[in-house]
């Protein structure tokens, strides 16, 4: 019997077990290449993992688009540097902060997890109006907020140095402690719709009236899903400066709602399979054009394809998905337990 | 599932198509890596100064290397984005770059920096102004081959007061980015110098993208004293909108400016501009009073077409310095190389006479040439330099730029 209950719990837990397994693999074929621009290229898919997963949970469990989730990477990224930069540092470079700010020099693991907070809360704020809205109107209202935070934190010199580049956050990501933080991203989006409130979420996502008949109240569980995104974004975003090693706000901004959500779309919005996936898709699918931009040799000859073929291509492969599978790769479902008769 | 299972098999497969293999240098050989932007907009700030570099590269090589040594040369694009710096950087370390060149300006270059900081190679910025490319923002391996954005202020400041008497100075900064804020930082703090105290008349902020000027134009117009000359810190299209505006609006004052209208570019989007006085690393019109300026502006003209801007030289200067380095430390190790740097003082370079200490990887004093705008063409007026001194330390005391020029501020 007990052998069956940690089956049947394995069968459970598979889709994330499976995606974990899917980027140890990765991990592992990278490190035997021993390449370091391999790896970063995974550091930073990771990091960009955790953003696309924390979108996905809102988006994906919602059905409400959003184009405003830099935001809360950003507020995640500032809220890094504040915590992690040395004091002598911060003397020079931001000599203007909260007294207990500028002696605070918190290790990098809590401080990514404090990083998230900002987010969550300013999240929780904006979140009671945005959660009521639905449609286009939600998505527009998410960029607003994305040029709102903007503006803001590109003025606010004193925190922010306002569109200069902030440095001295220490780069501790490796290609393990990357995945570790992949990991935990996961977890907490499948735990989440894994648990009532995600499937409460997922009802509103299929059919609001319905949802709203069964008892779901819909603005409650947007906003609920929407804060614990904006959590998991701050983190990402956290961890994403740690991997540049600078801070900027020019970081956070048209680019990045494009890449994220193109990751997700790619995937497939509507799992945690999609998210992880589209990520390791779209990241493979960049570092090929890149590599065909830098040329490679046949024989004598260089070949290099010409600058700008990656966004090019990038933006070919969006429209291809979207009109030969606008479910994404992976049509919204989850990696299943292989090893038994699938129930549908 | 079996697209799933097609899907990641693709993946895998990418990544491995990625993995290309190493190239180390032999003896005969040094690998200089360009963490540079080739794409996107800062290409336009970092072509020039790569091309001058390569010009360099080809007359050393063809005159037998540095120690015998043939330079081969590594590139990866920056993007113009900072998370593809810090892999351009990488890349061009793996690729066995034993000197880095970086991209012009601390913000886009930093990145790429920080990596050869954490890797021990000495990386060199062709002309970020910003003093934090160097020991005190990044580490002791990087440098910069620029003036201090600060330096630039002062030279400024000297030529507006002594060379055409201007006593009543009105500070226009964008504060977009840190150069601005350097050159408007200096110029205040020298004309304080300079001037035995007095202090600027009247000072004002606008952005990069702000599509009107015109409260700050009216404050210009208002502002008890009457300023008689303006002195403006901005670049790019930002500032040729704010000249535009302010010249739209009747203020025929002198203006003083940075290196960032140097070259012809925005003579046509500011039609007829006179009064106006702008640094510049040299002349790309043929009247450069320096021969070797004029030597790698025909170089550069045979090799690339008619340049829009001086920036080659600086570039070119990257490469001097290195060699030089290299020679006197009879030896490639980074560590030897930044020690030989460390020793420059007022080292002759295409780019002027260049010191380096320990605590200063950028330079302070050097002079630049003056170019003076009449009825839209340029006139060269010569190599000047500032007769104060700028110190670096100034910048990583305690206290922020604000808190500085309010002490400017009559």
């Amino acid at each position: 019997m007990a052998e069956n209950r940690a089956l049947a719990l394995l069968r459970r837990v598979w889709p994330v077990v499976s995606l974990a397994l899917i980027l140890l693999v990765i991990a592992i074929a990278i490190r035997l290449t021993d390449d370091i621009v391999l790896e970063d290229v995974y550091i930073e898919a990771l990091a960009k993992l955790v953003v696309v997963v924390g979108l996905y949970i809102f988006v994906g469990n919602t059905g409400v688009i959003s184009f405003g989730h830099p935001a809360f990477m950003a507020m995640g990224a500032y809220a890094t540097a504040w915590l992690t930069i040395p004091p002598n540092i911060k003397r020079i470079s931001l000599p203007n902060i909260w007294p207990a700010l500028a002696e605070a020099h918190v290790a990098v693991i809590p401080a990514n997890l404090l990083a998230g907070l900002p987010a969550a809360a300013f999240a929780f704020l904006v979140g009671l109006g945005i959660s009521r809205l639905a449609g286009i109107a939600a998505g527009i209202s998410t960029f607003g907020l994305l040029m709102i935070v903007r503006v803001v934190y590109s003025n606010w010199e004193d925190w922010t140095l306002g569109f200069s580049t902030i440095m001295g956050q220490p780069q501790y990501l490796t290609i393990w402690n990357s995945f570790g933080w992949g990991i935990f991203a996961m977890v907490v989006a499948f735990a989440y719709q894994e648990s009532r409130l995600g499937l409460a979420a997922r009802a509103s996502r299929e059919d609001e009236v319905a949802a709203r008949a069964t008892g779901v109240n819909i603005a409650r569980q947007r906003l609920i899903a929407f804060v614990l995104s904006a959590y998991l974004v701050g983190v990402g975003g956290a961890i994403y400066v740690h991997f540049i090693g600078t801070v900027s706000i020019e970081t956070f901004y048209v680019d990045m709602v494009v890449i994220t959500l193109v990751m997700l779309i790619v995937g497939g919005i509507n799992s945690l399979a999609g998210a992880v996936l589209g990520t390791i898709a779209i990241t493979a699918l960049i570092e090929m054009l890149r590599n065909l931009e830098g040329g490679f040799e046949i024989g004598a000859t260089v070949i290099a394809a010409p600058r700008g073929t990656q966004e090019i291509g990038l933006a070919i492969v969006m429209l291809l998905i979207l009109i030969y599978r606008p479910k994404g790769i992976t049509g919204g479902r989850e990696i299943t337990w292989p090893f038994a008769p699938r129930r549908r | 599932m079996k697209q799933l299972s097609t899907t990641l098999a693709g993946a895998l497969f990418a990544f491995a198509l990625g993995t290309t293999t190493d190239a180390i240098a032999d003896d005969h050989e040094i690998i200089i890596g360009f963490a540079v932007a080739q794409s996107g907009w800062m290409e336009l700030y970092d072509r020039h100064p790569m091309n001058g570099a390569l010009i360099a590269i080809d007359k050393i090589n063809a005159e037998g290397g540095i120690l015998g040594r043939q330079i081969k040369t590594v590139f990866a694009d920056t993007k113009s984005d900072r998370a593809e710096g810090t892999k351009a950087g990488k890349k061009v370390l793996r690729d066995g770059a034993q000197f880095m060149v970086v991209s012009c300006d601390y913000d886009m270059g930093g990145p790429a920096a920080l990596t050869a900081q954490a890797a021990g190679v000495v990386a060199m910025a062709t002309c970020a102004s910003d003093p934090k490319m160097g020991v005190q923002g990044i580490g002791r391996y990087v440098f910069s081959m620029a003036l201090a954005s600060q330096g630039e202020g002062f030279i400024l400041a000297d030529y507006g007061h002594k060379e055409l008497n201007l006593r009543k100075p009105y500070v226009l900064l964008d504060d977009s980015i840190e150069y601005n804020k350097g050159v408007c930082q200096g110029f205040m703090e020298r004309w304080v110098q300079i001037t035995g105290g007095e202090k600027i008349v009247g000072y004002d902020i606008f952005k990069q993208d702000d599509a009107s000027i015109a409260s700050q134009i009216t404050r210009i117009k208002s502002n008890d004293p009457a300023p008689d000359n303006l002195m403006i810190c901005s670049y790019g299209t930002g500032l040729t909108s704010a000249l535009r505006q302010i010249r739209a609006a009747g203020i025929e004052l002198p203006i003083l400016h940075g290196e960032p209208l140097d070259g012809s570019w925005w003579l046509d989007a500011v039609p007829n501009m006179s009064n106006l006085w702008h640094t510049a690393y040299g002349s790309i019109h043929d009247d450069d009073p320096d021969p070797a300026h004029q030597w790698i502006l025909e170089e550069y003209r045979k090799r690339y077409g008619e340049p829009e801007s001086s920036f080659y030289i600086p570039g070119y200067a990257t490469i001097e310095a290195y060699k030089i380095a290299v020679e006197k430390a009879g030896s490639i190790d980074s560590d030897k190389v930044l020690a030989a740097l460390e020793t420059f003082d007022e080292v002759p370079l295409m780019i002027g006479p260049s010191t380096f200490t320990p605590d200063q990887h950028i330079q302070n004093k050097r002079p630049m040439l003056i170019m003076e705008v009449q009825g839209g063409k340029k006139i060269m007026r010569g190599y000047y330099g500032t007769a104060g001194e700028w110190k670096v330390e100034s910048v990583f005391s305690e206290g922020d730029f604000c808190s500085k020029c309010d002490c400017c501020l009559q």
